[in-house]
């Protein structure tokens, strides 16, 4: 069993049987960005951009995240780690309080949480080399000596692909792969338990995007890693996911198992975004179902439900009332009123 | 059907520090009237300077047409003074891009912008220019085209944008318009929308479409026909649905099997290449694909293989199939 202190080594919480409850769980997370005064003409206007999501991600499983641009799933991703402060809600990693963390004890749980973002190009610094790089977190914790970092160093390139000759090199003499790679052994560097990936390979070539998705489900089976992958990607979210969570304009609107989500989606902005997927066909085929308009600004969501003018299934009262992310039938979450009925008597 | 726009051993050259390369490399095929053609490629495989050189709008310096002719009917479009161009682009041949902010004017509004290339293609008064241009959003599907005639485009969504480029494109009555990855920019709800307008589109106007598109399966069940280009050159040729379904080239059935395809094998992992995309430059001497190829023989290096039969319409540049191998695995 694992003691309250600080794990001497990483990974230590996997060895913490699955009972102990989720990894991370999230209650009621809120986002709100200000407007500039003046900006559209809305004073003091917010970005609705998370608006009060609840979730868990369960130990060494991977949860999709996906939803279209602008619905916050980079944003909640990034606030779940406190890359950026929360508005308001309640996130907790092993127990302990994300939001509440302070100094040391914040940075040490910064340690088990780490973060791969989508354009490796963008997130790396240009004027690090590849050593310094991966290097740079054991540094910022200050842990092992410069000779055991250097080979700590080595060990990660390795694994992730890349090899020793790479060390002295900078971003720009890698591939887009590459770099990935190492923004890879970068997260990988303090040894977490959880990563966030955002987008991951999405600014990847296809013949490139399969290596490194191969890698991360291969560094998840050999390090019992647990990620939540954000991407907006259907088709790649239901190769990686175990579960898979549906955003739309800051909520979430469906969370089931992967397989039930994909076979029968309930909330109607899955069902539209499934059927909007581009996939193999026979012959000459039209979409089946598919939504009119695009998403409406988050700085002024719709009343009621947030999907409500694009969907083909409204009810009266979806103009009105707020559906709250509730179980469904098969242990499924869905924000509808379509379920009401189904949800309400699965309460009794 | 005819060919409407033929293109005979394209040559484009691209400047760069270390010296010219080819992206573009004897690259020939030809679009049909009224057909969709997809032409589909990776980043660096050529296929947007493919599109530019056959509207004359490859951007000179760095790149050069060097070689090659592009017909249209009768007319070899690399052969005419720049003048004359201006009667093929945007009325028989017209083009859309993945970002819709280049094609369009941010200081004069919709309407005006549509107007202005109904005045210069047909000639037409101002007012029959203005309802043609709200005539041309109806078509697009944009609701309340009117009031938004009278928008700038920063004040429409990307979606909203791309339908008023398409207003613009086909408002000249083109009969070939090239699509270079009008959808990639766009959220699947939205792309689903463009995809299935201009499928519409295509129909009422008899319209033919060469479409750009890094995504192979995003044409499936609307292209005719699909060429598939690596490095350069065109790898592979044939009916959309042959092409997909029986790859007769290692480098689009490897691509292929490297795309998650939601069939529940979950967690598998995928088929990969390796390597990556070879830099204009530094192509190998022989096919480009034969580094990362899982195949490959030791003529492969030799020497590029020609586009060799593959079937009734269907060509590909392997030699797997002169040794009268199966070219799938």
């Amino acid at each position: 069993m694992r003691t309250e202190s600080a794990p001497l080594t990483p990974h230590a919480s996997r060895l913490t049987p699955a009972a102990a409850g989720p990894l991370l769980e999230a209650r009621g997370v809120i986002k709100h960005y200000p407007v500039r005064a003046g900006f559209f003409g809305h004073a003091g206007a917010v970005v609705q951009a998370v608006d009060g999501v609840s979730l868990a991600v369960r130990r060494g499983e991977t949860l999709g995240l996906v939803g279209e641009s602008g619905c916050g799933k980079s944003t909640l991703g990034r606030t779940l780690v406190r890359l950026l402060e929360p508005t308001a809600g309640e996130v907790t990693f092993d127990g302990q309080p994300v939001f509440r963390l302070q100094g040391q004890a914040l940075r040490a749980m910064r340690r088990r949480m780490q973060f791969i973002f989508q354009d490796p190009a963008a997130s790396l610094d240009p004027r690090m080399t590849a050593e310094a790089i991966v290097a740079e977190g054991l540094v910022i914790h200050r842990i092992g000596t410069a000779a055991e970092r250097r080979a700590k160093v080595r060990e990660l390139l390795e694994q992730v692909g890349l090899a020793a000759a790479h060390l002295g090199r900078y971003p720009h003499e890698f591939s887009g792969g590459q770099r990935q790679r190492l923004g890879i052994a970068r997260a990988l560097a303090l040894g977490p338990e959880l990563v966030i990936c955002d987008e991951p390979v999405s600014a990847l070539d296809v013949s490139v995007q399969a290596q490194v998705v191969n890698l991360l489900l291969d560094l998840q089976r050999r390090y019992g890693l647990t990620y939540l992958f954000i991407a907006h990607d259907l088709r790649l979210v239901q190769h990686v996911s175990d579960r898979v969570a549906v955003m739309y304009l800051g909520r979430l609107v469906e969370l089931a198992d992967r397989d039930a989500l994909y076979r029968e989606p309930l909330h109607p902005y899955t069902q539209a975004l499934l059927a909007a997927v581009p996939r193999l066909e026979r012959g000459t085929t039209r979409l089946r179902l598919f939504v009119e308009g695009e998403p409406p600004s988050p700085i002024a969501p719709p009343s009621g439900c947030r999907f409500h003018p694009r969907c083909p299934k409204r009810l009266d009262r979806c103009e009105r009332e707020d559906p709250a992310l509730r179980p469904a039938p098969g242990g499924r979450m869905v924000a509808c009123h379509l379920y009401d009925e189904a949800a309400t008597s699965n309460e009794r | 059907m005819g060919a409407l726009l033929e293109v005979h051993d394209l040559q484009t050259q691209l400047a760069t520090p270390s010296g010219s390369v080819r992206v573009v490399d004897g690259v020939s095929f030809a679009v049909h009237t009224g057909e969709v053609l997809g032409l589909v490629g990776e980043s660096g495989s050529g296929k947007t300077l493919t599109a530019l050189s056959i509207m004359r709008l490859v951007p000179n310096p760095p790149a050069r047409i060097v070689g090659g002719r592009i017909l249209f009917g009768d007319v070899d479009l690399l052969a005419l003074p720049e003048g004359a161009l201006r009667h093929v682009r945007g009325r028989a041949i017209a083009m859309v891009f993945q970002e819709p902010m280049t094609s369009l004017n941010p200081v004069l509004t919709i309407g005006e912008q549509i107007a202005e290339v109904v005045r210069v293609h047909e000639g037409s008064g101002r007012a029959a220019a203005r309802n043609r241009a709200v005539e041309m959003l109806r078509r697009v599907r944009i609701p309340d085209p009117e009031r938004r005639a009278r928008e700038y485009p920063h004040q429409l969504s990307g979606g909203m944008r791309q339908r008023a480029m398409l207003a613009m494109a086909l408002a000249g009555r083109p009969r070939l318009l090239i699509a270079d990855e009008p959808t990639t920019a766009l959220d699947v709800t939205v792309q689903a929308q463009i995809v299935e307008l201009l499928r519409d589109l295509q129909a009422e106007l008899e319209l033919a479409i060469l479409w750009i598109t890094h995504d192979l399966v995003l044409l499936s069940g609307f292209a005719s026909r699909l060429l598939v280009m690596y490095a350069g050159r065109i790898v592979e040729e044939g009916p959309a649905g042959e092409v997909l379904h029986a790859p007769r080239h290692p480098y689009t059935e490897a691509l292929l099997r490297a795309m998650p395809q939601g069939n529940g094998a979950g967690r598998a992992p995928l088929e990969t290449i390796p390597g990556a995309v070879p830099e204009p430059g530094a192509l190998p001497p022989g096919c480009a694909f034969a580094p990362r190829c899982s195949r490959v023989m030791e003529r492969c290096h030799a020497g590029p293989p020609p586009p060799l039969p593959a079937g009734p319409g269907r060509r590909s540049r392997c030699y797997l199939l002169e040794a009268g191998m199966r070219t799938e695995a």
